[in-house]
């Protein structure tokens, strides 16, 4: 009991501590939130081992009979090891980042703190209400992390909060539907997620339209389109380890292993809710990156890739394969590591520099050194390319795909990833290479240690969650998906991992072939190449370097001003026909629900208003043909 | 049972001693009369509090004007007073808002003049409500709603500008035309039975003494009567403009009680327990609901001034409490009471909140506040602490009766009511969202740069407000359950079998035994 609870309670405590702390004590506010992350991650590791858990009676809400009740099993506990581990970094970066500077570290690393026990809480939950109240004090400190960050913050994290907040009702919604469908069954303790898990309620009637609206929940905290306008909106007023620590892992990661639980454990999803869940992942996929390559604003466009991330998550779990599931969750455990890691960067380029618009950044590969080599390993980790992380997830999802015979979203997946690419080459030559402003020469790595600690530990994992991509997926997702044992040889193509999660059917008839990845031999072929490359080019014409001053168009080359910014490169994409228009569409806000509703609902409030038109004539009218209508209505049968 | 309630004539005695006493020492100690105000308030709490912990229904006689044998039966005279758990409930709610908003108004008021007057009104406002709210007979109930209301209008023109003697001439004109209503309702029902004792008349109409088309007369001005006193959509147009006018503490009391004591309090005691709740009346109570639940909502998201934006929400939260109310179920009933408890708690807290920040940034619009965190902390948090409340964040009390009357709709088969109701809270959280990151975060303007935190008496009655509303949604399974659920099992019998009617008819008719 002790060893589940230790995991909330820790961080909490010392969270709430965190909150007293005066503004200007900051070692006392960043040691409080590395001591508070660092209490998670070992009550994390020490609750690895538990199994089952505990209920305690706890409140009766009319027929629902509620428990505070935790349990713990592969998924919860490495989940909560995640959470810990992410919560670690994120408070060593903000260490690093708090200094030399003013503002309040303490109630930063307060919230953050909060935020790491609702994450906790959500992932050991035996009993709905436990979940719901987890989930909601997450989106309550993502808000009051938003809104106290800089100026003009607060209209990005009021929108973030109320599309969260329509999540948060929707799980409500949701989960009393749950609740009441099985307490109509006849289940003493309705709410219990393990009874819950015990008799996985089929998707007709109320049953689908409480899978519905946790998907919904799931993806407005996961960001999938279109609940996904508030990342890109708050991202661009948010300090940076915010946006790595909630919207880029901790959110996503709730979001999954609730869509992860709803769809394996509690409910059985039948191929109508699997294609639409699919398709949304597709989609997700394909305008997250598009409207990724055309940002110019470094934070813009890498929460554009969050969301396009989480449609890999999502068209894996639709597929309804025990692979397609083992990729969303191999794959939400990889992008919580390199999104992370992509973000702490962004925020290290723009405290040594000032900004992230890239069009005046450049050539900081050699003064920022630490940076640029985490960046790059994230950059290839998200764009899927072997031997890192990003590619064994996705290889997993490509495999659903084939197994459940869709070719098209295969597609998509693939197309996605090298879109992925593409945008983080510019990513890339943009911040790192080419000519370097020379505003920009005094740019160094200036923030404390802990900054590039959380960076290079998270490079690290992408490199080692690549390459041995058998362990986690053996200790973790197969776990997830209710796999004892061999999640490792999802890997290899393996037809056991290709059966439905539900039902009791084969694997379906192979349109396309399968294919075996060994992460090792890959690695190995690719260390092999790397220096058989470097010894061709160490014995050739690279010894022979001739150095001369260059010039463009008769004059002596001048960094300010023929740079070549990569942004301009990527101005082609709005030129294709048909994209072009859905990018001016998709940036009009036309697609955006929050926009929308406001748009919608302002000629209502407009007429509303019209009829208040503050005459005591009028208002007694209204009353005298309300009063005849009700009497009317209680004298006519 | 007579003695048990000896006690029941000092929730209205005190308040109005009190009252009468600030007038007459206005020239020997002027400075006496908000500290009368506050040991009134203090006095109540301790009553309500050792009420709320008796059980049953209680019944006394004011001035032991008690049954006496006369002829062959007893003689009723007097005024009947009693107490069962729905009044017990709102009694208790009287009491710690009222004391909140004396306490608050301590300081705020300070520099105004005319304060033995509005400490008058105050206690009679509040004498009318606790009044109303023991009431065992229709006719004193109407009496007490009239002290309460009229003393309300004067509250509303306490300040003495143009906007709100305006504000305050809609009130008493739309308010009177409700009290009328209410009058006519119930001489209707006299003139049919001859009775006004509520017990006598439930008996009377549930036997069919009343024809039908007389009760569907009486029930519909009581609609109108009550429903403007709620400020139900359509009868709300005098809210918007009385609430902000009255000064903090009286908008906190007006929104936070009167509208429950005189509007949802007296709809349910007189429609579940006289006129009898049918499928029809069911009907139009969540009809009321949801057109107040969404217009108030929509209205409130064009407006800047703040105490505006609470006005138009307190219309919309007690769509809630009307929907919730028509249900048929016990949970439903125990839901809206939950309900307009909490509501009563939060929007207080709000309107003391906005009161604070009137004073302290000098203007009432969102767009001209901003930054106060930096300032004034502690009212920053009251603020916050206010705005998750009615915004329905865990783990404050508005998560758990939204939670309650979500959970009491859709068992109740009614899913397209709940998707709306859990619309409307999302619009709330757009509203309330908005209101904390415009007043409370963001830059300070470089007016409020010498802003400092106001003194204490006007900020610990908000915090403790919102540390109740903390309390009553943690505190749920340990006593608030009971409390809320015996003020719903007085109005609805729980499960199918009994009445909670037959209850209360016992109780009253046990008691004139000499």
């Amino acid at each position: 009991m002790v060893a589940l609870l230790l995991p909330i309670l820790l961080p909490a405590a010392l969270g709430l501590l965190a909150l007293f702390v005066p503004g200007r004590r900051h070692a006392t506010g960043t040691a409080l939130g590395v001591a508070g992350a660092l209490a998670q991650l070992a009550a994390g590791l020490a609750a690895l081992g538990v199994r089952g858990g505990f209920a305690r009676s706890w409140l009766a809400l009319g027929p629902l009979e509620i428990d505070f009740a935790l349990r713990n099993d592969g998924f919860s506990s490495w989940a909560v090891v995640l959470v810990g581990l992410l919560s670690v970094l994120a408070a060593l970066y903000s260490a690093g980042w708090w200094r030399g500077r003013g503002g309040a570290p303490g109630r930063h690393a307060a919230l953050l703190l909060l935020a790491a026990a609702g994450g906790a809480a959500v992932l050991l939950a035996d009993d709905l209400l436990v979940l719901i109240l987890g989930w909601e004090l997450v989106s309550l400190t993502l808000f009051l992390l938003a809104v106290s960050g800089r100026a003009e913050a607060g209209p990005g994290a009021a929108k973030a909060y109320v599309l969260l907040g329509l999540g948060d009702l929707a799980l409500m919604l949701g989960a009393v539907l749950v609740g009441l469908e099985r307490a109509a069954a006849g289940a003493v303790r309705p709410w219990s997620l393990s009874g819950l898990a015990e008799a996985p309620l089929a998707t007709s009637g109320a049953a689908a339209g409480a899978y519905f609206l946790l998907l919904i929940a799931a993806m407005a905290k996961a960001g999938a389109m279109p609940l996904h306008s508030w990342i890109p909106t708050m991202s661009t007023a948010t300090h940076a380890s915010v946006m790595a620590y909630l919207p880029g892992s901790l959110d996503k990661v709730l979001g999954i292993y609730l869509l992860v639980r709803a769809s394996t454990a509690w409910f059985a999803p039948d191929p109508t809710l699997r294609g639409v869940v699919m398709w949304i992942g597709a989609v997700t996929i394909l305008c997250g990156v598009t409207m990724a390559l055309v940002q110019h604003d470094l934070r813009r466009l890498l929460s554009f890739h969050a969301v396009s991330q989480v449609g890999y998550m999502l068209l894996g779990l639709g597929t309804g394969t025990l692979v397609g599931a083992m990729g969303a969750v191999f794959h939400m455990l990889n992008n919580a590591l390199y999104k992370s890691c992509l973000f702490l960067g962004a925020g290290s380029v723009e405290r040594e520099t000032g900004t992230v618009e890239l069009d005046r950044l450049g050539g900081l590969g050699r003064t920022m050194p630490v940076t640029f080599g985490c960046m790059l390993v994230a950059a290839l980790s998200i764009s899927g390319v072997p031997p890192f992380n990003g590619f064994a997830s996705k290889w997993l999802v490509y495999q659903g795909c084939v197994a459940a015979d869709e070719p098209l979203l295969l597609a998509a997946a693939l197309f996605g990833s090298v879109l992925t690419l593409a945008s983080f080459v510019k990513v890339l030559h943009s911040v790192f290479f080419g000519a370097r402003p020379a505003r920009l020469d005094e740019a160094r790595e200036s923030g404390g240690a802990g900054m590039s600690v959380a960076m290079v530990a998270l490079a690290a994992l992408c490199v080692g969650l690549g390459v041995v991509a058998g362990w986690p997926l053996e200790r973790f997702v197969g776990p997830a998906v209710g796999l004892p044992a061999g999640g490792g040889e999802a890997l290899a193509g393996a037809p056991a991992a290709w059966v439905p999660l539900h039902g009791d059917a084969g694997p379906p008839p192979l349109a396309l072939p399968r294919g075996t990845y060994s992460p090792a031999a890959v690695t190995g072929l690719l260390v092999l190449g790397s220096l058989l490359a470097l010894g061709v080019a160490s014995l050739g014409a690279m010894r022979t370097r001739r150095r001369r001053t260059v010039f463009v168009g008769g004059g002596a080359f001048d960094r300010e001003r023929h740079r070549f910014p990569g942004t301009e490169f990527y101005r082609t994409v709005r030129e294709v026909p048909l994209l072009g228009r859905a990018i001016a569409l998709g940036e009009s806000g036309r697609l955006d629900p929050y926009e929308l509703a406001a748009r919608a609902g302002a000629p209502v409030v407009g007429l509303l208003r019209r009829l208040h038109t503050g005459l005591l004539q009028d208002y007694l009218a209204w009353g005298l043909v309300g009063v005849a209508a009700v009497i009317l209505f209680f004298w006519w049968s | 049972m007579t003695g048990m309630g000896s006690y029941l004539p000092l929730f209205v005695v005190l308040p109005l001693a009190a009252g009468f006493l600030c007038l007459l020492l206005k020239g020997v100690a002027p400075r006496a009369a908000p500290w009368l105000s506050v040991v009134s308030m203090l006095g109540l709490l301790a009553l309500a509090g050792s009420a709320v912990g008796g059980g049953g229904t209680e019944v006394a006689f004011a001035g032991g004007w008690g049954p006496r044998a006369f002829g062959d039966g007893a003689f009723v005279a007097g005024i009947a007073l009693v107490l069962d758990g729905l009044s017990r409930l709102f009694l208790l709610l009287v009491a710690l808002v009222g004391t909140a908003a004396a306490i608050y108004a301590l300081r705020y008021l300070a520099p105004e003049p005319g304060r033995p007057l509005y400490h008058l009104l105050f206690n009679l406002l509040v004498a009318g409500m606790n009044g109303a709210l023991l009431a065992g007979d229709l006719f004193n109930l109407y009496v007490f709603v009239e002290v309460a209301s009229l003393a309300s209008y004067g509250l509303v023109a306490y300040r003495p500008g143009g906007t709100e003697v305006e504000a305050a001439f809609k009130y008493l004109v739309l308010g009177t035309v409700a009290s009328t209503g209410i009058l006519l309702g119930i001489a209707t029902l006299y003139a049919a039975t001859g009775m006004l004792n509520m017990a006598d008349l439930a008996a009377a109409i549930a036997a069919g003494a009343v024809p039908r088309p007389a009760l569907a007369f009486a029930a519909g001005l009581f609609v109108l009567g009550f429903a403007t006193k709620t400020a139900a959509m359509p009868f709300h147009a005098w809210l918007p403009d009385a609430h902000p006018s009255a000064p903090a503490p009286i908008s906190a009391m007006l929104s936070g009680l009167l509208i429950k004591t005189l509007g949802i309090y007296a709809l349910v005691r007189v429609f579940f327990l006289v006129v009898g709740v049918d499928e029809r009346m069911r009907l139009l109570l969540t009809l009321l609901g949801c057109l107040s639940m969404w217009g108030g909502v929509l209205l409130a998201q064009a407006q800047d001034d703040l105490k505006r934006i609470l006005a138009f929400h307190s219309v919309s939260q007690m769509g809630y409490v009307l929907v919730a109310l028509g249900i048929d179920s016990w949970l439903g009933v125990a839901a809206a009471l939950f309900h307009a408890v909490n509501h009563g708690l939060f929007k207080s807290a709000l309107f003391l909140s906005a009161g604070s920040l009137e004073r302290l940034s000098g203007t009432r619009r969102l767009s001209e506040m901003g930054g106060i965190f930096q300032r004034a902390p502690a009212t920053a948090v009251g603020l916050v602490g206010s705005c998750l409340s009615i915004a329905g964040v865990p783990p404050f009390n508005g998560f758990w009766s939204k939670l309650l009357i979500l959970i009491a709709l859709v068992s109740a088969g009614q899913y397209l009511v709940a998707l709306l109701a859990a619309g409307a809270a999302l619009m709330t959280l757009v509203t309330f969202v908005k209101v904390q990151r415009k007043a409370v975060f963001g830059p300070l303007p470089a007016r409020l740069a010498a802003a400092r935190e106001l003194p204490a008496t006007m900020y610990l009655p908000v915090l403790a407000l919102v540390v109740l509303c903390l309390l009553s949604g943690l505190l749920w399974p340990v006593g608030v359950d009971g409390v809320v659920g015996a003020a719903a099992s007085a109005v609805r019998a729980p499960g199918e079998g009994g009445s909670a009617v037959e209850q209360y008819v016992e109780a009253v008719h046990g008691s004139r035994t000499p």
